[in-house]
């Protein structure tokens, strides 16, 4: 059911439509933060060269999700939102892309209250219901709903990623952290890129030095801090120059199972990125960031969740 | 039928929607479609064929800079890990849709290639072939994506009635014109429908060797003697084919190449005498001035003056009986010598002013002198066989070796006579196909308003009533008169060069359209005909007649022969017997003038043995008996008598 | 060089009824009388060579007094000319229709004349430098025709040849009036020729430069009214003989004086006149002509007479008038055929037969008729109506 049918649904149940569509409505929010992680190559942090760019011999898949909501009515002051989401692997074989594996989920995000009061309107929709641990508050009662869509999308990419692992054991790269998942977080041919920088792993002089790594090379390894069980090991990369731009221009965060975390292995696979540069990923904003492959997925997504 | 896999699937978005004429389709990278191919859509009960007529292709990227971006401004970097998104999105214009009524968009619906039936619907074939008095005429197969359709004109609206006329376009060289033309014809010849009567062809070699080997075979692949069954029809060259070509100056030699003593059997000469001239005289007159007053004195000439005896004793005494041009320049100089001795005022003869005079005359005694070889003087003619015609006969007029005045005039004359003919139904077939070839010369855009012009108007306007079909050939469509390319019912275009295709007569083709003309392969075509809404792209085989190259080479013209040689070789076309010895030997002392009028006489009345009618026109030869001595006479001294008083 | 041009002497030629105080046909003395007079000319201007075109004798088999004549006048040529060559041709009307009647002009060969009977001979004088390509009719209508072209190295290249140039006569003349061989000018070969000589069109004419016909010595054709018409169109008056001059290219005209006139009385129109006021104006026409009509040769044309005015003519005076003249011919001619076929013959009748049968052997035929078999049926029929008694 469309977002616009759940609408004329819940209207014709009495519900006070809506046209809103939150800010951010299409990704992920995330907190800024900084959470110290332990260098584990070298005495301190450092940068290292990582040499030419390299073309992936291996096949090669990549994961993405996306998400999509509006608010459809209000029971009382409370949102009702309706979401959209899809994940989907696509694989590369002869340079060409094409999807092996999908999926997409629409939906219903309220407090519970809210939920009964739309009643039969919801019939046979997923539901996902808000804590109601505070009064109805139509702005904060949003943000609750984005919480649970990225956990609800999050989940979707995990299960994707989880179920393309049943068929093959080729190399999968996933937009965001491994450590989301413990399976993800121990796969030894699952390589997880963040282009986000809210939460950031040093600070101080070593954040500048983080910061201000070259072109081509990457950080010294390190254990990110995180409160999730399934420790990874990463490093970042500057896939194209900064200077002159940002500080953050060009710069990801590659993740990977322990099992790869040598310094060899992060060079290795540092080459194999270097050389995912092109095709760029314009017109996407983040194009100096975000791989072409990873780009195609959410394109193919967008495409069909239209 | 079975249905074909999709091989695309139609999209219509603001900018670029579907309507009843026109939609796009996108297909996967690697389609056999391309430029010219037949599709069919079939949606909700709608079934729609389209010709696609233009294609793009782009991928996601925004910008070429992103380009140099991904490549680190290396051209020579290696290719990106991965393929850029991207579409082959075509265009294609609808051939027809079925049901026709209401007439809707094209339905969004998924794409196939046409098969046979398909094609047969889709160029509205249905309505003219596989049915009882089909008038179906192949002309071609139609290829895409590994299918193979015969396509088929319908004779009704190539020869008449209902339209008629083609006409061909394509740069020179390939032989793509003359090649059509052949294939069409042969195709013509073999399955013009019995119900729609006779058909000859009379074409005009107009240069070089192009047409002079339609009886010889042609060494054919397997894949295009295939071509001939897919087509039903059968790989041979024409079997009646009559060759005329007009004599070199020497007026013996034929002025052709296909002049190989083993071609000369139905290789006659064109001859023509002052009243095959006359009749067509204007012709001659208005290549650069049309003037009234020089009609009226030719016709002064030809009604009261030529062929029979015409009285004026202020010229002479004695008639004037003008059967030739020699008479004719005797009749004109009595007539300067008379306007000579009146003097002053003496400008006008007969209400003619003497200019015009002047002028008629040196305009008919040019052509008489610049195509000596056409033009006899002694009245003799040898012409095509008027009347006579046979069904599926070709006849060739080879005026390649003639100046271009001379052209005209063969052409006016052969197709007024045609054209005569034909309106009293007494010409020996019901339909003849004209072929000329560099019609931009004969029917130019700009340029004069010659009466060869006038009449290929004429022929183009009016020719479908009488069976007078004009297949005619340009390099240039752009610069030929509209009227002319217009009256054709058919067109059929080549390799084209890209100027012309710039021209505003091609509008309405895309750019890909232009550009797959301006590539087309040899044996290739687009062709226009009234059932097809739309251009269709054809294959056809090489025609089944030897190709000019190798009809050289295995023919080579006879140069130079000696006049005796000459002369020997024109008998034996009568009578392969004759030897060249004997001819040498009769004509050896004679005046070339008196043997060419002999050869013309054996010509004309075709004796059953022409060495011995040819041995008498020119005479026995008497012997010369020397009288030195001589008796004295006895004297007689009677008288007469008175018998004589 | 100067040649003599003869033709058509027509000697033996029997015409109307009348005879000499010797018994001969006055006719037939005429025409004698006249060659003997250009044989007198001929001898007197002392030619190089002597030419006779063809029809000497009007008949293959002429009487033994036209024969001995002739010999004797042959002879005279011979003897006061004995350097100059006689060439002696046949024309239609002494050429025997089968070779085994003999050839009566071959006697002449016993007097040095060069002879072609059949066969055309080329005569060559290498005193004279002179080529004489002699073509008698016969050569030029059985069998092979000889070339017409100058031939050898001599200098004056002659032919003298008996025929009819095409176009010469119209159509409807000359089959009926001369049944000659008809040769075209081109077959003549124009060019080369020092001098052509022609025989059997009996009026004096010029064909091309340096080709003539001399015209007979006297009016012998079966048509003298329409020779009569031929002569008064160019000017001439009577018969002569040609001299030809090849040096300077004169062509001297030698006259010879007529037995008698031949006169062709201004024509009547009838139209509106009764029998007596016609009578009246032949009587006028008659008595017009300076010094009569006796033994005279003459024609009186009389066009629009009705049948019946015709039937009351005075019949009596027009015996008389015949009876007085040597031939006379009232020719009375009936509105309804009194057209002409209009390519200029006037004077010449044709009869309504003549007419239809000329209309039906050259109207447009569908290719299926047999052409001879439908104009025989369409002039049986015609003859059948002109035999109605009712038409008179």
């Amino acid at each position: 059911m469309l977002p616009d049918q759940i609408r004329r649904a819940l209207t014709l149940h009495g519900l006070t439509p809506a046209t809103w569509i939150p800010d951010a409505s299409g990704g992920r929010e995330v907190e800024a933060t900084i959470r110290v992680a332990r260098v584990v190559e070298g005495p301190a942090l450092g940068w290292h060269p990582v040499g030419l760019a390299t073309s992936w011999t291996e096949p090669l898949a990549f994961l993405d999700g996306v998400q999509r909501s509006e608010i459809v009515p209000y029971a009382g002051a409370a949102p009702i939102v309706v979401a959209r989401i899809a994940a989907a692997v696509r694989e590369r074989r002869d340079r060409t892309l094409s999807t092996v594996l999908e999926t997409s989920r629409t939906l219903v995000i309220a407090r519970p209250s809210a939920l009964a009061r739309a009643g039969e309107a919801l019939a046979g929709l997923d539901t996902l219901a808000l804590p109601e641990d505070h009064p109805p508050h139509p702005v904060r009662d949003l943000v609750d709903a984005r919480r649970a869509l990225d956990r609800a999308r999050g989940a979707l990419e995990i299960g994707l990623g989880e179920r393309y692992r049943e068929t093959g054991d080729g190399w999968l790269i996933v937009d965001g952290s491994l450590a989301e998942s413990p399976r993800w977080a121990a796969d030894p041919r699952m390589i997880g890129i963040a282009k986000s920088h809210a939460t950031l792993p040093f600070e101080g002089d070593d954040l500048e030095r983080y910061l201000r790594l070259p072109h081509g090379q990457r950080s010294s390894l390190f254990e990110p801090q995180t409160r999730s069980l399934a420790p990874v090991r990463s490093w970042a990369l500057r896939l194209w120059p900064w200077e002159g731009r940002d500080l953050l221009y060009g710069l990801v965060r590659i993740e990977v199972a322990p099992v790869n975390g040598s310094p060899d292995a992060a060079d290795r696979l540092s080459r194999f990125l270097l050389a995912e540069r092109a095709p760029v990923s314009a017109p996407d904003l983040c194009w100096d960031r975000l791989l072409y492959g990873i780009s195609a997925v959410e394109q193919y997504l967008r495409a069909r969740l239209v | 039928m079975i249905a074909l896999r999709p091989i695309g699937r139609v999209v219509a978005t603001e900018l670029k929607p579907s309507t009843p004429h026109q939609f796009y389709f996108w297909t996967a990278r690697d389609t056999p479609v391309g430029i010219g191919a037949i599709v069919r859509v079939e949606e909700a009960g709608r079934v729609v064929f389209g010709v696609v007529t233009d294609a793009v292709a782009y991928s996601d990227m925004m910008t070429p800079m992103h380009a140099v971006l991904g490549a680190d401004g290396d051209p020579g970097a290696m290719d990106d890990p991965t393929r850029r998104a991207e579409i082959r999105l075509f265009s294609a214009s609808v051939l027809r849709q079925m049901p026709e009524e209401p007439l809707q968009p094209v339905p969004i619906g998924p794409v196939r290639l046409a098969s046979d039936d398909d094609v047969r619907l889709a160029l509205r074939m249905d309505a003219y072939t596989g049915r009882d008095r089909a008038t179906g005429i192949p002309v071609g197969v139609y290829a895409a994506g590994g299918l193979e359709s015969p396509v088929y004109l319908d004779c009704d609206f190539l020869l008449g009635p209902e339209a008629a006329h083609l006409n061909i376009t394509g740069v020179s060289g390939l032989a793509t014109k003359t090649s059509a033309v052949e294939f069409l014809l042969t195709s013509i010849f073999q399955t013009f429908p019995v119900h729609k009567g006779s058909v000859a062809a009379v074409c005009f070699n107009v240069k070089g060797p192009d047409l002079c080997f339609l009886d010889q075979p042609a060494v054919l692949s397997d894949e295009e003697r295939r071509l001939y069954a897919r087509l039903g029809l059968t790989p041979t060259p024409f079997t009646d084919v009559h060759y005329y070509a007009p004599f070199k100056s020497d007026g013996v030699n034929l002025n052709t190449l296909r002049s190989h003593e083993a071609l000369a059997a139905n290789t006659r000469p064109l001859v023509w005498g002052l009243r095959e001239v006359l009749d067509y005289a204007e012709v001659l007159l208005n290549r650069d001035d049309v003037d009234a007053k020089a009609d009226a004195f030719i016709d002064f000439l030809g009604e009261r003056v030529v062929g029979r005896d015409y009285r004026d004793d202020t010229l002479r005494t004695k008639p004037f009986n003008v059967q030739t041009f020699a008479d004719l320049e005797e009749f004109f100089r009595a007539i300067f010598d008379f306007v000579e001795a009146m003097g002053k005022g003496g400008e006008v003869w007969r209400t003619h002013h003497v200019a015009t005079i002047r002028k008629v005359r040196n305009r008919l005694s040019n052509i008489s002198t610049r195509s000596k070889g056409l033009v006899t003087d002694d009245g003799t003619a040898s012409d095509l066989p008027w009347g006579g015609f046979a069904d599926r006969n070709v006849y060739v007029v080879d005026v390649a070796g003639l100046d271009p005045l001379a052209q005209d005039l063969v052409f006016a004359r052969a197709v007024s006579r045609l054209r005569e003919h034909l309106e009293r139904r007494d010409l020996g077939v019901d339909h003849v196909v004209v072929f000329v070839d560099e019609l931009n010369k004969y029917a130019s855009a700009d340029g004069s308003d010659t009466y060869v012009r006038k009449m290929l108007l004429d022929l183009s306007e009016r020719g479908r009533y009488l069976g007078l079909v004009l297949f005619s050939a340009q390099q240039f469509r752009s610069q030929v008169h509209r009227r002319v390319v217009g009256n054709a019912g058919t067109a059929i275009y080549g390799r084209m060069d890209m100027d012309e295709l710039a021209t505003p007569g091609y509008a309405t083709l895309s750019p890909a359209t232009k550009i797959k003309l301006a590539t087309l392969p040899k044996g290739e075509l687009m062709i226009r005909h009234p059932h097809f809404t739309q251009p269709i792209f054809v294959k056809f085989p090489r025609p089944p007649v030897m190709t000019s190259r190798e009809g050289l080479d295995r023919f080579p013209p006879a140069t130079g022969l000696s006049f005796p040689d000459a002369v020997a070789r024109q008998l034996r076309t009568f009578d392969r017997h004759i030897s060249t010895d004997g001819v040498h030997a009769l004509v050896e002392g004679r005046a070339e003038p008196d043997v060419l009028r002999a050869l013309a006489a054996t010509r004309r009345e075709r004796p059953a043995d022409p060495f011995a009618f040819f041995s008498a026109c020119l005479g026995r030869r008497v012997t010369p008996e020397a009288l030195t001595t001589r008796r004295p006479v006895p004297s007689i001294r009677h008288a007469d008598g008175d018998y004589g008083s | 060089m100067r040649l003599a041009h003869i033709a058509d002497p027509h000697l033996g030629i029997r015409q109307y009824h009348r005879q000499t105080s010797a018994g001969v046909n006055q006719r037939e003395a005429d025409v004698a009388a006249a060659f003997r007079t250009a044989v007198d000319d001929v001898i007197g201007q002392r030619p190089d060579a002597v030419l006779i075109a063809g029809d000497l004798f009007h008949s293959v088999r002429p009487t033994n007094a036209a024969i001995v004549f002739a010999f004797r006048q042959f002879q005279r040529l011979r003897e006061a000319l004995p350097g100059a060559p006689v060439v002696l041709i046949a024309g239609n009307h002494d050429t025997p229709r089968s070779t085994e009647t003999g050839c009566i002009l071959r006697l002449f060969e016993e007097l040095g004349v060069d002879v072609a009977a059949e066969a055309a001979r080329r005569f060559v004088y290498p005193a004279l430098d002179l080529s004489v390509l002699a073509v008698p009719h016969q050569a030029l209508v059985g069998g092979e025709r000889p070339a017409l072209r100058p031939q050898g190295p001599e200098r004056h290249q002659v032919m003298v040849l008996h025929g009819e140039v095409e176009g010469l006569l119209p159509a409807d003349r000359s089959g009926e009036e001369y049944g000659g061989a008809v040769v075209t000018l081109r077959d003549l070969g124009g060019e080369g020729w020092s001098y052509v000589a022609l025989g059997h069109y009996h009026v004096q004419h010029e064909v091309a430069p340096r080709i003539w016909y001399a015209g007979a010595l006297e009016y012998a054709s079966s048509n003298l009214w329409g020779e009569l018409v031929d002569e008064r169109r160019k000017g001439q008056a009577g018969k002569a003989w040609l001299l030809a001059d090849l040096a300077t290219g004169r062509m001297e005209r030698r006259p010879v004086r007529q037995g008698r006139p031949v006169v062709d009385l201004e024509p009547v129109v009838a139209e509106g006149l009764n029998a007596a006021a016609l009578n009246g104006r032949i009587a006028e026409r008659i008595g017009r002509l300076p010094g009569g009509i006796a033994d005279k040769i003459v024609r009186l044309c009389v066009r629009e007479v009705p049948r019946h005015v015709s039937r009351e003519l005075d019949h009596a005076a027009i015996r008389r008038y015949k009876a007085e003249a040597l031939h006379f011919h009232l020719d009375l001619r009936r509105p309804e055929i009194t057209r002409e076929t209009g390519v200029g013959t006037p004077g010449r009748r044709q009869t309504l037969p003549d007419l239809v049968r000329h209309f039906l052997a050259h109207r447009p035929l569908p290719a299926e008729l047999d052409r001879d078999a439908f104009v025989r049926l369409g002039t049986d029929l015609i003859d059948a109506v002109e035999r109605d008694p009712a038409g008179g």
